[in-house]
This record gives C-alpha cells, structure tokens and sequence, in this order.
C-alpha cells in the first residue's frame, strides 16, 4: 500500500498541472491542494522510511530487469517532503505577484515539481535522465517567460551548458547498458565489480560530471547566478530549493550504486570544497539581495556534497540534514526577497536601507533566516554543519573541516554585509511605489503578505528541523545506511 | 561495431563539439543536436543485433535488443523538443538583445514609443518599414 506513495508523489504534481491549466480561474486553489497532497506524499515516504528500509515499486508489474522500479528510502523521503514544502510555500507566496498573472507559471512550477521527485525515487539511470530534461524544460519555461526580465539573455547560456551535460548523460547511459546490459540502478549494481575497471572509470566520472553540472559544483555551475537572478524572487525559491538538489541527490546515487574508487571521491571533495568558498566570494561581490543568495546556493551545494564525499554512514546523513535545512531555509529567504519586492519594487542593496524599521517582520525573518545560513546556534544550519562536521572529522578529512570553517566565516560576513544594508534610516521606496495607488498597490500589498507567510511558514519548519534535530538525525542515519546498501538494494528490486 | 558506424559516431560527435564551440549561436544549436545524435546513436549500437523486435519475426534470440532502441526513440524525441525550444528561445533572445535598448539611438518621435513585438511578425522586419535595419536584421 505504501508504494503507491511513490507514483501519487510523481504524478500527483502532474495531474495538478493539467488541473491548473483545466480551471485557470481556481489556479491558486488547484495549485495549493496539489501542493498539499504532494506534501502529503512526501511526509508519508519520509515516515515509512525514517526506521531504514526501503519502499520499492516495480511500474506495471514488470519484473525487475525489465521493467522501471521507483525506489524509495530516506533519503528521498527527506529531500521529497522538503521540496514539497517549498511548493506549498511557492504556491502560497506566487498569490498577486506579476509572475502569476501568467497562466501557465503555476502548472510550469508543478511539472518541475513532477520532474523532481521523479529524479528523487527513481532507481534507474534514463528514467534519472528523464527527470532531469522534466525539470529542465520546466526550468526553461520559468527562465524565458519574462523577457524583459533579462532571463532570455542569460537562458542560452543555462539552456546549452545543460544541454550539453544531457548529451554526456546519454553517452554514459549508453556506455552502463554496453557494459552491463542494464539501466536500472540494482541490476546495474550487480553487474558493476565484473566490467572493466578502465571503462567504469570513465562511466563514473561522465556521470560525475553530469551530476556536478546540475548540483552547480564550480567551474561547472556558472550557469547558476545568472540565470537565478533573472527568475522572479517567487520562483527563485523554487529554482533555488530544487534544481541543485536533484543533482546532489544523484551524486549520492551515484557514490552509493556505482562504488567510484577512492580517488573519484576524493577529487569530489576538493571540488566541494572550492565551491562551498568560491560561491561565498561570488556572494560577497554581489550587490543584490536575490543575487546573493543565489551565489550562496552554490556555496550550500558544496558543503552537501561534502558529505557525499565521505561516502560513510555519518557523512551522507549529515548530508540529508543539511539538505533539510538548506532548502527550507534558503526557499524562506528567496521568498522574503519576493516580499520585498512586492513592498519597494527594487533589490538593489543600496535601496534597501531603512527596511528593518519600515518592514520589521520581513526584516526580522531575513535575520532569522540568515543566521541559520550562517550557521548561528540554535538555527538548523547549526545542528547540519555541526554533523557535517564531526564526519569530517571522522573521516580525516581536514580539509573539509577548513573549508567548512572559513565558508562559514564568509557566509556570516555576506550576511551582516546584507543586514546591515537594511538597517538605518533610508526613505521607504515603498511608499513612493504604493502611493500610486490601485489594483497595482493591493496586488502588491497581497503578494507581500502571502511571501511573509510563506517564508515565515518555511522558517517555522526548519526550526522544527533543529528542535527535532536528533529523532531527524537517528532517522537519517539508518536513511543513509539504507542508501548505501547496495546489496539490500539489489535483492529488494531484483527479486 | 563497424568501422562505418565508428566513424559516423566520431563524426557527430567531433563536429557537434566543434559547432558548440562556435559563436554564431544558431551555429551552437546545430553543434548541440548534433552531440545529441551522436549519443543517441552510441545508445543504439549497445545490445545485440538481429530480426526486428516484433513478436512475429525471427526467434526469441535472433531478435534484436529493444531496449536501446526503446531508450534511443526516448531521447530523439526529447532532443527535438530540445532543439525547437532552443531555436524559438535564440530567436527571442536576439529580439530583446536588438530591443529597446540594445538598439542603435533612434531618433526621439513617434517611432521611438515601446517597439511593437516582432515575435508575431513573421517577416521579422519593423512593421513601419520605415527605419533602416538593425545590424541583427542585415545578418538575417
């Protein structure tokens, strides 16, 4: 019964889409309950696995070489109902914003929603590849839909360098089933210690590639800050908190099914390493509110894939904490960039000031928010970087640990750069904006109070993530031993 | 493998690499179709060879492996989905670069108010016809 959770969790946002696009006069209410049930779904994944274990589904009945099996564990479950929170969240805040008064944004944002859970429950690597051109094409539409926005001119950029990426995908999808005769994630995995070491070196780091260009890793996630940047904040928190997931969670796919050897890993963690300080030195130069925490993203995929790195018990399930927290945090701090641009129209840091005492509550969220980015206790970034860092420790991985340390530094520094850009005694840009009164100023008014929900509502779980910091911990733990368990795997999906 | 198909597969390849490199963009979407179908064909060339994969032909081990053929129908489809996307996104793109403000200065009047949207103008010149054709035009 519980592995009927994994399609309603794939085709669920689907069938919203469509329902979006039937009565596009109910959009907001169809987009909601679609979030609903999608995070319904999710939470009912994460609590079937939180004891270890996994659910599996073979798609049509086909027994498992031949046919598509879904697999979920824990660490879908927690990466699943995260997204799905920042969908509800998205859906919430998208109310009379410009971006809504496009009909198709609602649908386009759950058919990326579609793609992403595809990506987090599948267990095999086309239908892996699959997903990934969903959640791309999606991703286009959201980009390429506001020209004037600049997003056409930063699109071809994204659009080729991930079109590229898709391409290696294929060959390497075509190199596994040379290989193996396969490409389902536990028949791939059986078949893996008999191929040709020469060849899985190449499939592995093909793949590795791949999933470095969609997780943003540096040099290969330069696409990110441009084309964040020209999204809408609204729907920059859904880009944020979910196109750079599915890649991180197809590396811990990766790591766990094809067992890369250990030097694989190891340039995998100084890659993570260079991004984690590499994205917060972008930030710093950045003079925008929503241009910093898009360059941020990439610093925060570094520190997950760190985890990844470890390939161990302890490593991936700090990764899956600092997921949690990453992406309810940083979907929160997008949204409360939405909220000020519905109040002042503007991003630009330097117009910010005097924000803290026009708009305390936005205000004070982004200080909430950007203490648990930073790290601060009791914040949820403190308890992941804080597991994230005894696994380095563990692990001997002490680069790790200095990077983790001096990426912190930057990211506080980033933050109180920020802060203080809101603190002072600035005109209120709002109210020359409002004051011109009409339908624009009570969408305005509207859009800011659904993005101060939203993102306030987002904030509140991730303080549940740090108040439930150690059932969550227990759980990912077993999540992650799940997920290394590629045995398990195979005789759960194969027989 | 045959050697021919060796050399179409580096063909593609080599050539969709080389165009992706260049820096004429419709030139860039060609290179990245191209990548596309060399992968594509490498997934085909993966399983066995044979009798068409139907169940009233040849034998069950004298069939040829659907399976790739199955993946490869998958990507072709997605990948031409990808190369309109990509093509119409140009077309746009080139449109905003040339817009408003990437235009030459023209001069203040009534053909300066917001230019009227190209994208429905299939012949791609201005609808007055009477401004001289920006460079972007002149290349078309």
């Amino acid at each position: 019964m519980t592995d009927l959770l994994l399609p309603l969790l794939v085709a669920g946002p689907a069938v919203g889409a469509g329902l979006t696009l039937l009565v596009p006069r109910r959009r907001t209410a169809v987009g909601t309950a679609t979030a609903l049930v999608v995070l319904a779904a999710a939470a009912g994944l994460l609590v079937t696995t939180a004891g270890g274990g996994r659910v599996v589904l073979l798609v049509g009945g086909l027994q498992a070489p031949l046919g598509i099996a879904l697999v979920g564990d824990t660490v879908a479950g927690i990466a699943a109902t995260v997204s799905a929170a920042v969908l509800l969240a998205v859906q919430v805040a998208l109310r009379g914003t410009p971006a809504d008064r496009w009909v198709g944004t609602r649908p386009t944002v759950l058919v990326l929603t579609t793609g992403v859970m595809l990506a987090f429950v599948t267990a095999d690597l086309f239908t892996l590849f699959v997903a990934f051109e969903i959640v791309l094409l999606a991703s286009y539409g959201l980009l390429t839909r506001d020209a004037d926005r600049g997003g056409i001119r930063a699109a071809p950029t994204y659009v080729l360098s991930n079109l590229v990426a898709s391409s290696v995908f294929l060959l390497a999808v075509a190199g596994v089933y040379g290989a193996t005769g396969h490409v389902g994630f536990a028949p791939v995995a059986e078949a893996w210690p008999t191929v040709d070491p020469t060849l899985r070196t190449v499939i592995v780091t093909a793949l590795g590639l791949v999933f470095a260009t969609k997780a943003a890793l540096l040099p290969l996630g330069v696409w990110l800050p441009a084309a964040y940047a020209a999204l809408p904040p609204v729907l920059g928190a859904a880009a944020a908190a979910l196109l750079t997931k599915v890649g991180v969670v197809a590396l811990i796919r990766l790591v766990t099914v094809l067992d890369p050897d250990p030097l694989a890993t190891d340039v995998l963690l100084v890659v993570a390493v260079v991004t984690m300080i590499g994205g917060v030195v972008v930030a710093l130069g950045e003079r925008s509110l929503h241009r910093v925490l898009s360059a941020h993203v990439i610093s925060q995929v570094g520190f997950m894939v760190v985890g990844v790195a470890l390939v161990d018990v302890v490593g991936l399930a700090a990764t899956m904490l600092y997921l949690a927290h990453h992406v309810l945090v940083k979907g929160a701090l997008l949204l409360v960039a939405a909220g000020v641009v519905a109040r002042t129209g503007t991003l630009a840091l330097r117009e910010l000031r005097g924000l803290q005492r026009s708009a305390p509550l936005l205000a004070g969220l982004f200080l909430l928010g950007a203490a648990a980015l930073a790290g601060l206790p009791p914040t949820s970034g403190f308890v992941a970087k804080v597991a994230l860092l005894r696994a380095s420790i563990g692990a001997d991985a002490w680069l790790a640990v200095a990077g983790m340390g001096s990426a912190s530094v930057l990211t506080l520094v980033s933050m109180v750069k920020v802060h203080t850009a809101l603190l002072g005694d600035g005109h209120d840009a709002r109210a020359s904006s409002r004051a011109t009164g009409g339908t624009a100023a009570t969408d305005g008014a509207r859009a800011e109070r659904g993005a101060t929900v939203a993102a306030a509502g987002l904030l509140a779980t991730a303080v549940g993530v740090s108040v439930f910091a150690g059932p969550l911990h227990d759980a990912a733990l077993r999540g992650a031993a799940t997920a290394l368990d590629t045995p398990g795997l195979i005789t759960e999906v194969l027989s | 493998m045959t050697v021919a198909t060796m050399v179409t597969l580096a063909t593609l390849v080599g050539s969709g690499l080389w165009l992706l490199l260049d820096e004429d963009r419709p030139r860039t979407v060609l290179g990245a179709g191209l990548l596309g179908h060399g992968a594509v064909l490498l997934v085909t060339l993966q399983g066995r060879a044979g009798d068409a994969p139907l169940a009233d032909v040849g034998t069950t081990t004298s069939r040829a492996d659907a399976v790739p053929q199955a993946l490869a129908l998958t990507a072709i489809v997605i990948g031409l989905a990808m190369a309109a996307y990509l093509l119409a996104l140009l077309r746009a793109s080139e449109d905003a670069v040339s817009g408003p403000d990437g235009d030459a200065p023209t001069p203040a009047g009534p053909t300066a108010a917001p230019a009227p949207p190209r994208t429905d103008d299939p012949s791609g010149r201005p609808r007055d016809g009477g401004a001289t054709p920006t460079p972007t035009e002149v290349r078309r």
